[in-house]
């Protein structure tokens, strides 16, 4: 008897092992020969590993409890090279509540044998833990994997629902086909509906499998390439967002005039003004005559006398924190004198209503994220804000609740991007202004002597504005004053090997004025000498600059963030013996279709034994945003190229 | 991936910051935080005010460890000191039994205990898993310049280890900094102090306490030695004597003895399989030299993924190999199971080899006096040849023979060379009672050559032809390795671009190719050059030819006037040979002047030579390994300087 139960027990463990098996078998899809006898890309030519396939499954599950998300992932990839090995090292991070679960991989060598990724060599880990907040991660490495062999593995994330489901669908490597299955929630009587918005790529059509899912293909992804200068990365990445939304069955043009509408209404409350606002608006704005001066003055106020709560140095106590999430209104933010970017910006709309104008928290863009785009018909991306107020016939912009802007001109995230400006009936797009190339100027003078064994000393003044200016706040705000005049020093060695001293940082506080830095530079050796000669780059500040593009070919879409210019106005003494030889200044130039130019002078006083020698660089446009296609490239380099080339010209001094 | 992962949380545990709690600090922290402030340069971001560690071994052998730990922030960078620390290992060995943290604010006390304010965080390195894991709070954004950051925390552990290391000093000054130890009656303690003069404990019944007060702050600067090469520890022997041992306590008098107890660990792991065995039998088939079968199972062992997973730390598993045959199948492990694996496959072929216990990253850490496998971070391996063979990466061993040291975890460094940093080192052959610590030799200078040949051709308009071949040996050349293996050719491309672009405005490569002559550890680089518009002209008569086309891959920073600590050179040579033909309807008018140049660490000479048709110039520099005292940087500046002087004077030719 108990040998049967013995063999019973084998029977039963044989056969569900064998079915075990069986099954782990066919979840693995059959090895195509000509996959394991690949020895090139398909997308890629120069690519490491490439992913023959790559499936997944999204399905929103409602099963009577909280709804879940559930992810199925399989990816099967062909590694090519040494560097290609790196794919069989697999991270699978996830968050809080979420699990991942049936992880499975194993690699298929050249000669078709199989190595299975065991159990034991998947790893659990938490990453971070704080309070109830969870990073988790999986890893594990694929083993034996060479070039030639084929890694897969598959895993099952469950998460929670979200209303906006990005997915990014451009991996590290190309991907010759990605399966993309999607199963929507449907809860009887909730009139929301699943989107699905694909950007940077053409959306094949979905069909519906009948078991509830719908299905895309996807053909040739190429992995993502990274370059300097190119625009962000939600702006070139092919990737798609699956989101919840209600079915009003709109037009874009129709949801954008709801949508001002309800953010009109939701604001409304939170601009109200006040006795306390009006009296604070009238007296801010004091004597000021014009629609100008008195914004100027409420736009000062609001940034000065009222605190952000995010500016670096900043730290409020629990308590303060607390009142400032209540949201109170202007009125509550004027009497604690701190707050949010949000409410200083609608205390500032507050005011400015309060003083007569019309003014409305629009919704915008930040491109420094993504740009607008006006046929998606969701507010997915207008997701900062600034304040709109009409002066006259025009709309203007402000941002007093970012510390660092100057009145009248915005962060550069935020320029050229269509606004939406709420209103009961009639919201409206307005595309807020770029600046001009003059408003982020960087002016530098300096007055040095060259002595003949071609030492530079000198002492340098280097004044910025708009963006130039922030930039270089944002850089220094929260460091010391020793480690400001490091930024300082290495930004001028950087492009002139100096010894630089007596750093000097003014108005760096106030951001109505333009921030200066002063010192003193000494550059031995800075001009070269000859027996008979002496060399000197007359652009101080330019000729030890690494060219703007350098690279020969390009992929990604080049992306300047904003128009500037440059001043130079530079002095330099020619010491006793010397006299200039054949001495001529760079070659001043047009830029293409407007963009800007390149002007220099040099003029030589002889009495006074020195040369003057002037500079000047702008380049953009106000009226569109500096997005070049790839093609433009070899066009900008050739620009920039030449500007640096002019920028390396060398003046001789010849001995007597 | 990960390090991204935790650093984002860890942005949010120091983001959200918890209760405001007006708890009170202890009295030490209390009474070190009303202590007179010291005044220091204003570089120093804070100062250290107490480090003590306090280390109590039960009878039992359980190690208690106590550390109060307080850092005064001197400066805004100085917030960053805000934070404190302590591991544990989730196999339960080594445990936190309390850890909290204070910040002494003007306006009152924040306390950091409870769950939201202990962030609980993984080892985040090259690791798929590694128990050990930290308990951490950062209180950077809360705190401020003058405020007191302190936390106390305590361990108990079981571990074989009975040696013990402190630091005093990382890079911050520090006012006090302790290490106390109590051992149970009967046992004995022996000290060995490094980089400082010998700190005497002050010995009470079972306590020996080291201490040091009002220690400088290490400036950080240019090519300075490690920080560990400077700052004083102090590393402490415990001997059980008649006290009660436990079973798996260890201490060392000897490096004997080390590498018995290491073997013990390693030696069994070593085993070769059949399969891996008939792998390094195929590998060296056919291979008749004995250098050409070990470097045959050399690079096929580089070849296998480096991915480390670390667990049993506290019984020694951070110096035990995973098995050999498993390493095999796997294909990946870490370094000490890529140099047991390749023991195991030289065994395998009847080669005798030994493991090697090494630090990576600092050649001086590592000291003869104190024998402990507490030095090592780093395991490579020794393989026993003949005395035929000839490299200059052997020792001799008075027990085992000619010993050649290699590294099969840098997979660019062929055998016969070195990592630099390893070179010059002390290391650990590990071979039972045999083993013992030997000196690793250290490359001459032109063993790491840089040789590099352009030929050019200068148009009457400026332009200039060249093909360069840029010949490298040594570690320059194993640098140049893992530049090329590591990037996919489109971004190799690129980085050969930005670096030659770096010598001319407008370069434009082309037919980039690379041989690698491995076995003779030669790396050759072939570029062909086009630059536009090389030369200057001037008003059509004079043109002037920068003579040096091909930026330096290093240079010795000489920028700053003065210095205070010392520089560090690194044994290199660098060849130059500029050949270009002149430009018709040109001659020569003026060349650079020789330069010869000699000092106690370096030579350099530059030579310039012309013909009716062609300049040549020349230049040769060697560098000798050298750690130069501060007070002699004058001299290295005007050597460096002078180099740099005479690489930058121009050719200046004139119209016929």
């Amino acid at each position: 008897m108990k040998r049967l139960l013995i063999a019973s027990a084998c029977l039963t463990l044989w056969i569900f092992g064998l079915w075990g098996t069986a099954a782990r078998a066919e979840d693995w899809k059959p090895i195509d020969p000509a996959h394991l006898a690949q020895k090139t890309p398909v997308v890629d030519p120069s690519a490491d590993a490439e992913a023959i396939f790559w499936e997944m499954s999204l399905a929103d599950n409602f099963g009577g409890g909280d709804p879940e998300n559930v992810i199925r992932n399989y990816i099967r990839i062909k590694v090519f090279t040494e560097r290609g090995k790196e794919a069989g090292n697999v991270e699978l991070p996830f968050y809080n509540n979420g699990r991942i679960g049936d992880i499975a991989g194993r690699t298929i060598k050249p000669d078709g044998s199989i190595v299975e990724l065991k159990k034991d060599a998947i790893f659990d880990r938490t990453l971070v833990k704080v309070g109830n907040q969870k990073v988790r991660v999986k890893t594990f490495a694929l083993p034996a994997v060479e070039p030639g062999c084929i890694i897969e593995y598959r895993w099952t994330e469950h998460r929670d629902v979200y209303f906006y489901v990005p997915l990014t669908l451009q991996r590290e490597l190309p991907v010759q086909q990605l399966t993309l299955r999607v199963k929507p929630i449907a809860i009887p009587g909730y009139d929301y509906r699943m989107r699905v918005q694909l950007f940077n790529g053409t959306l094949p059509e979905f069909k519906e499998d009948g078991k509830g899912f719908y299905l895309a293909r996807f053909q040739k992804i190429p992995a993502l390439r990274e370059e300097p200068l190119m625009p962000p990365e939600d702006e070139v990445r092919q990737w798609m967002l699956l989101y919840y939304t209600e079915d009003l069955k709109l037009e874009a043009a129709k949801y954008w005039k709801e949508t001002g509408k309800r953010a009109y209404d939701r604001y409304k409350d939170r601009m109200k003004v006040t006795d306390d606002v009006r009296a604070a608006a009238t007296t801010a704005i004091g004597n000021a005559a014009t629609p100008e001066e008195k914004l100027e003055r409420l736009f000062t106020f609001c940034q000065t006398k009222i605190r952000n709560a995010f500016t670096s140095g900043m730290t409020l106590t629990p308590d303060e924190l607390k009142k400032m999430r209540e949201k109170k209104g202007p009125s509550e933010t004027l009497k604690r004198g701190y707050g949010t970017f949000e409410d200083i910006d609608l205390l500032f709309a507050a005011m400015a209503n309060a003083a007569g104008f019309t003014a409305r928290l629009a919704k915008v863009t930040d491109r420094s994220d993504a740009f607008f785009k006006v046929n998606f018909a969701d507010d997915y991306f207008l997701r900062s804000f600034v304040v709109a107020v009409q002066v006259g016939a025009d709309w203007k912009f402000y941002d007093p609740g970012v510390t660092r802007t100057r009145y009248g001109m915005l962060r550069w995230q935020e320029e050229g991007m269509p606004a939406l400006i709420p209103d009961p009936k009639e919201s409206r797009f307005i595309v807020t202004p770029i600046s001009k190339a003059g408003d982020s100027l960087t002016r530098r003078t300096g007055k040095f002597a060259l002595d003949e064994g071609g030492t530079l000393t000198g002492e340098v003044r280097i004044e910025y504005t708009g963006h130039r200016a922030l930039d270089w706040r944002y850089l220094l705000e929260d460091e010391s004053p020793a480690k400001q005049e490091e930024f300082v020093r290495r930004d001028i060695q950087s492009v002139i090997g100096a010894e630089v001293s007596d750093i000097k940082i003014e108005n760096f506080n106030d951001s109505a004025k333009s921030l200066i830095i002063s010192c003193k530079i000494v550059a031995p050796g800075y001009a070269k000498r000859t027996g008979k000669r002496l060399f000197i780059p007359v652009s101080i500040f330019e000729q030890g600059a690494k060219p703007m593009f350098s690279d020969a070919t390009r992929t990604q879409d080049i992306y300047l963030k904003f128009p500037w210019a440059e001043e130079d106005n530079l002095t330099i003494s020619v010491p006793d013996g010397f006299e200039l030889d054949n001495a001529n200044a760079p070659q001043s130039f047009e830029l293409p279709s407007g963009y800007g130019k390149y002007e220099t002078s040099l003029k030589y006083s002889e009495a006074d034994r020195f040369f003057v020698y002037r500079r000047s660089f702008s380049f953009g446009k106000t009226d569109e945003l500096m997005r070049f296609p790839s093609t433009a490239y070899p066009v900008l380099k050739q620009i920039f190229d030449a500007v640096h080339k002019q920028d390396e010209h060398t003046v001789i001094l010849k001995a007597k | 991936m990960l390090k991204r992962l935790l650093l984002v949380t860890l942005f949010f545990l120091s983001a959200t910051g918890a209760a405001w709690a007006g708890d009170e600090a202890p009295a030490w922290l209390r009474q070190l935080a009303d202590a007179p402030a010291q005044t220091y340069p204003k570089e120093i971001p804070a100062v250290v005010l107490l480090d003590d560690e306090r280390v109590t071994i039960g009878d039992d052998g359980k190690i208690v460890t106590v550390h109060q730990y307080a850092v005064r922030i001197l400066t805004r960078e100085g917030r960053r000191e805000a934070r404190g620390q302590v591991d544990y290992l989730t196999d339960g060995t080594k445990k936190v039994r309390d850890f909290r943290a204070w910040l002494i604010r003007p306006n009152g006390v924040r306390k950091f205990d409870k769950k939201e304010d202990i962030a609980d965080v993984a080892v985040v390195d090259n690791d798929i898993y590694n128990e050990i894991r930290f308990k951490a709070v950062a209180a950077s954004d809360e705190a401020d310049v003058g405020m007191v950051f302190g936390y106390e925390s305590v361990t108990e552990e079981r571990s074989v280890f009975t040696q013990f290391i402190h630091d005093f000093q990382d890079d911050l000054p520090v006012m006090v900094s302790r290490f106390t130890l109590t051992m149970p009656a009967g046992g004995r303690v022996e000290s060995i102090t490094f980089n400082h003069a010998k700190i005497e404990p002050s010995a009470s019944g079972g306590t020996s306490t080291w201490e040091l007060r009002d220690l400088p702050p290490f400036i950080k600067e240019p090519d300075q030695p490690a920080v560990t090469n400077q700052a004083p520890r102090v590393a402490v022997n415990y001997f059980p004597g008649s006290a009660p041992k436990t079973a798996e306590s260890r201490s060392f008098s000897s490096w004997p003895e080390v590498s018995d107890w290491l073997y013990g660990l390693s030696d069994g792991q070593a085993a070769p399989t059949p399969a891996l065995s008939t792998k390094a039998k195929e590998l060296t088939t056919g291979v008749n030299d004995e250098f050409g079968r070990i470097s045959a199972i050399g690079h096929y062992v580089q070849g296998v993924k480096y991915i480390s997973i670390q667990t049993n730390l506290n019984k020694g598993g951070g110096y035990r190999p995973h098995a050999a045959g498993e390493v095999f199948t796997k294909s990946y492990g870490d370094c000490k199971d890529k140099a047991n694996l390749m023991r195991s496959m030289l065994k395998a072929v009847g080669v005798n080899a030994f493991l090697v216990s090494i630090y990576a990253g600092d050649r001086s850490y590592v000291r003869n006096e104190w024998a402990s496998p507490y030095q090592f971070n780093h395991c490579i391996v020794a393989v026993q040849v003949s005395d035929t063979l000839n490299s200059p990466m052997t020792v001799k061993h008075p027990k085992l023979g000619r010993l050649l040291i290699f590294d099969p975890t840098d997979p660019y460094t062929p055998l016969g060379d070195l990592p630099e940093e390893e070179q010059g080192s002390f290391a650990l052959i590990v071979a039972g009672k045999d083993g013992d610590l030997v000196k690793v030799p250290q490359n001459a200078p032109d063993a790491n050559l840089d040789n590099v040949i352009v030929e050019a051709e200068v148009q009457p308009d400026g332009s200039l032809k060249a093909k360069l071949t840029n010949e490298m040996t040594g570690q320059v050349g194993s640098s140049f390795r893992g530049l090329h293996a590591s990037l996919p050719a489109p971004d190799f491309e690129k980085v050969i671009n930005r670096w030659l672009t770096r010598g001319a405005t407008g370069l434009q490569v082309s037919g980039i190719t690379v041989k690698d002559e491995r076995e003779k550890g030669i790396l050759k680089l072939e570029v062909n050059i086009a630059v536009p518009s090389y030369a200057q002209l001037m008003q059509g008569r004079l043109m002037m030819i920068n003579p040096s086309l091909v930026p330096r891959r290093s240079q010795v920073s000489v920028l700053q006037p003065t210095r205070k600590t010392p520089i560090e050179i690194n044994a290199e040579a660098y060849t130059e040979t500029f050949t270009f033909k002149l430009p018709a309807g040109f001659a020569v008018d003026e060349l650079p002047e020789g330069v010869t140049l000699e000092s106690a660490y370096g030579v350099y000479a530059m030579k310039c030579v012309a013909t009716d048709t062609e300049v040549v110039v020349t230049r040769k520099l060697t560098l000798r390994p050298a750690v130069i005292p501060a007070e002699n940087y004058g001299g290295v500046r005007r050597f460096f300087g002078q180099i740099g002087g005479a690489e930058q004077t121009p050719i200046v030719l004139v119209k016929k």
